[in-house]
């Protein structure tokens, strides 16, 4: 019986999050303080600004981590700004070529002028040390194993002070390696986009000051892709997200009925 | 002096300098009040109920990168394979690392040769699981070995939720503990115990009773002392409009 | 020295990183600095080394015929050639991208969306209202579910203000008190690897 009532209640939940993707109800996305913060801060960032995206994405976190990572890069390029994308997970080079794709199409970047892609470095929050402490040390060569030294962009960056944002987009604790290494001892100022689970911390580092800006999740991607007008991924999402979240309230609720019944005839057979 | 750290030296040395002097302090007595955790009686208990079952057990380690959340859980896996050796049960460790996988073989192999059991080990028990893959991995482990009792220890994410509904409905009994807090809800809700933070780290205090365990969980309570102290005597003084101790912890 | 070796190791390249971390000594801070990119090379032959015990585990499984060994051959398969293209083209290869776009990203993420059905028959299941506090809990969780979403706004604007609370305020200071009480015990733990007090790791920690 019970495995019959999981299965009905798994088949139910396809549906419940496949027909908002298909019927799109547009629901209201709220507000999002934190997101304000992260979008009037890349806004004010002067033009040829250098930024650093660290993209810790991969296929298990691409659902909420890929659009809120494309967005902010839209906006970094729309404002002309520089980015140096990085990546601590094999899998974020992958998604580092799509922005690099995205970038040359949509606003004609120019590779090692207007952004360079890091080559994976294994290690996590050492990798992180590594480049917050002596970047040029850190790394010698791009992705393509072009020697960084001749490009325009490596450049302008001899130390992470040089640099005017550094974000990080992960299902990890990488927000506390920003809080902890780049605004910590460097003073650079940081921004994390990170899966919804983990923002109950994260907002703390954010409240504190620590970071800039706080993207949370689907609905801090789906706000962002709309300050930037450019709705995608995340704002389609949005829908199916929102009644997820009330299917499960009403498992929640139905559960607890079922139990009460069940503990009501259990205390009146004794 | 870097600025900024004279602070956290000041704790680093404190902790450290709590460490030993508890270390030798119950060597000389032997005294030791750890409060009950239930999760950690419940280990034999659950190692008890496998046995009787004769079905096998799974101590699934999580974690992307070697820490101290992986070294408390090792702590636990060392004590958990020494009962499994001594009743002759059968226990599965699933490492998500590549380096972890020959330290739990280590473990394992040490376990089952302080019992005088050595013939029964067999290192394809302990399996490396990486990333992904690990996930089709534990769930597939639970349906075909039709494991009786779980534990999840170490640096959850996401998976948390997956490995212990999943032990769920396979009807296994489960103990959890993990440090990242976003994951403790699941625990809490799928798991019979769970080990919340640093209950995992005082996990080898409380199994094992060495000396530097006793000492290392003697430097934490200290350490959360003088943080209560700090805090409730810095409000005060914050609250009053004196911001000598917001000063004194940026130096 | 098998035993004495790693724990040397462990006190040096500890020692060095930790001073270097609060003192200003150059020749100390090059050397910290060093230990850590070591550290990025230790990970990447970790990585490799994981690598090769896969192929030794599918291996010994395919040749004793172990259940499902047939598996094993499919992994062994797969395993070696993307390692091969990887290797002999490049990760930046069309055929290299083709076969990550179209069958580990699908595979990746249809893992992770396991969570959703096991997080919904957990609802089902686990989430039970025995006492007061659980019933509280229940309450703030909804606001909360709610106000994560638009729906809560259209509902009530009350909703994500409460919810926007609830994480700014209780939930802040719980999260502050598990991660004081955590990084402790993760510093303690680090201080006795260090100093080569916890040996669990190293023939099940017994002298």
């Amino acid at each position: 019986m019970r495995d019959k009532m999981t299965h009905y209640i798994w088949v139910a939940l396809v549906f419940v999050v496949l027909l908002p993707l298909i019927f799109p109800l547009r629901l209201p996305l709220g507000p999002s303080p934190e997101g304000e913060s992260a979008y009037a801060y890349i806004d004010a960032l002067p033009e040829d600004s250098v930024t650093i995206m660290i993209l810790e994405v991969a296929p298990s976190n691409e659902g909420e981590l890929w659009p809120m990572a494309q967005a902010i890069a839209r906006h970094h390029f729309t404002k002309g700004h520089r980015v140096i994308l990085a990546t601590f997970v094999p899998d974020g080079v992958m998604y580092a070529e799509k922005i690099r794709t995205m970038a040359e199409a949509d606003y004609g970047a120019v590779y090692g002028t207007d952004l360079l892609i890091l080559p994976y470095r294994a290690g996590g929050e050492m990798a992180l040390v590594a480049l917050a402490d002596d970047i040029q040390k850190a790394y010698t060569e791009d992705q393509y194993k072009t020697p960084l030294a001749g490009l325009p962009l490596w450049s302008a960056v001899s130390k992470i002070e040089d640099v005017a944002l550094v974000s990080c987009y992960t299902s990890g604790d990488d927000h506390l390696w920003l809080a902890r290494h780049v605004w910590g001892k460097h003073s650079v100022a940081s921004l994390s986009g990170n899966i919804a689970l983990s923002t109950p911390e994260a907002i703390v580092y954010y409240n504190n000051g620590q970071l800039v800006g706080l993207i949370s999740g689907v609905k801090g991607a789906a706000f962002y892709e709309q300050k930037i007008n450019k709705p995608g991924l995340a704002t389609q999402s949005m829908d199916a997200q929102s009644l997820g979240h009330v299917f499960l309230l009403l498992l929640m609720i139905a559960g607890n009925l079922v139990f009460w019944k069940e503990k009501r005839k259990a205390g009146g057979a004794a | 002096m870097v600025s900024g750290r004279v602070g956290s030296l000041v704790l680093l040395l404190a902790l450290t300098g709590t460490l030993f002097y508890a270390m030798a302090a119950f060597k000389k007595t032997g005294k030791l009040h750890v409060r009950r955790i239930a999760g950690l009686d419940a280990i034999d208990d659950l190692i008890g109920r496998v046995t009787e079952m004769g079905r096998p057990m799974a101590f699934v380690l999580g974690g992307t990168e070697l820490e101290s959340q992986g070294f408390a859980s090792m702590r636990v896996l060392s004590h958990v394979a020494a009962q499994v050796a001594r009743y002759e049960a059968k226990l599965f460790v699933v490492a998500p690392l590549p380096e972890m996988e020959p330290m739990c073989q280590e473990i394992m192999k040490t376990a089952y040769m302080t019992a005088g059991k050595a013939e029964s080990y067999n290192p394809s028990d302990v399996m490396y699981m990486p990333g992904d893959a690990s996930k089709a991995g534990v769930l597939g482990l639970y349906q075909r070995e039709k494991v009786a009792g779980a534990m999840l220890f170490g640096n959850y994410y996401y998976e948390s939720m997956l490995f212990a509904e999943a032990a769920n409905l396979a009807g296994a009994s489960q103990i959890g503990g993990t440090a990242n807090y976003h994951q403790l809800p699941f625990f809490v809700a799928s798991c019979d115990y769970t080990l919340i933070a640093e209950e995992i780290f005082a996990a080898g205090t409380y199994l094992s009773k060495e000396p530097s365990e006793v000492g290392g969980l003697t430097a934490q309570e200290m350490g959360k002392a003088l943080a209560v102290l700090v805090m409730v005597v810095g409000s005060v003084f914050a609250t009053l409009g004196n911001d000598v101790f917001v000063n004194l912890l940026k130096k | 020295m098998k035993r004495e070796g790693p724990r040397l190791v462990a006190l040096v390249t500890g020692l060095i990183v930790l001073i270097g971390h609060f003192f200003t000594s150059a020749p100390i801070k090059a050397a910290s600095a060093e230990i850590v990119r070591w550290r990025i090379i230790v990970a990447a032959f970790a990585l490799a080394l994981g690598g090769f015990n896969m192929l030794r585990l599918h291996g010994n499984k395919i040749s004793q015929k172990r259940p499902n060994w047939q598996y094993s051959i499919i992994f062994v398969v797969a395993f070696v050639a993307y390692f091969t293209l990887g290797v002999t083209t490049s990760t930046t290869s069309p055929g290299y991208k083709y076969i990550w776009q179209n069958l580990y990203q699908p595979a990746a993420s249809t893992m992770y969306s396991f969570t959703l059905f096991y997080m919904a028959s957990a609802c089902w299941r686990a989430f039970r209202i025995r006492n007061w506090q659980s019933g509280v809990l229940m309450v703030t969780g909804a606001a909360v579910l709610l106000g994560q979403v638009g729906l809560g706004a259209a509902i009530s604007p009350a909703i994500p203000k409460f919810s926007a609370w609830v994480i700014a305020v209780p939930n802040a200071a719980a999260i502050r008190a598990i991660t004081i009480g955590g990084s402790l015990g993760m510093v303690v733990m680090s201080i006795r690897v260090i100093l080569g007090l916890e040996r669990t790791y190293m023939a099940g920690g017994k002298d």
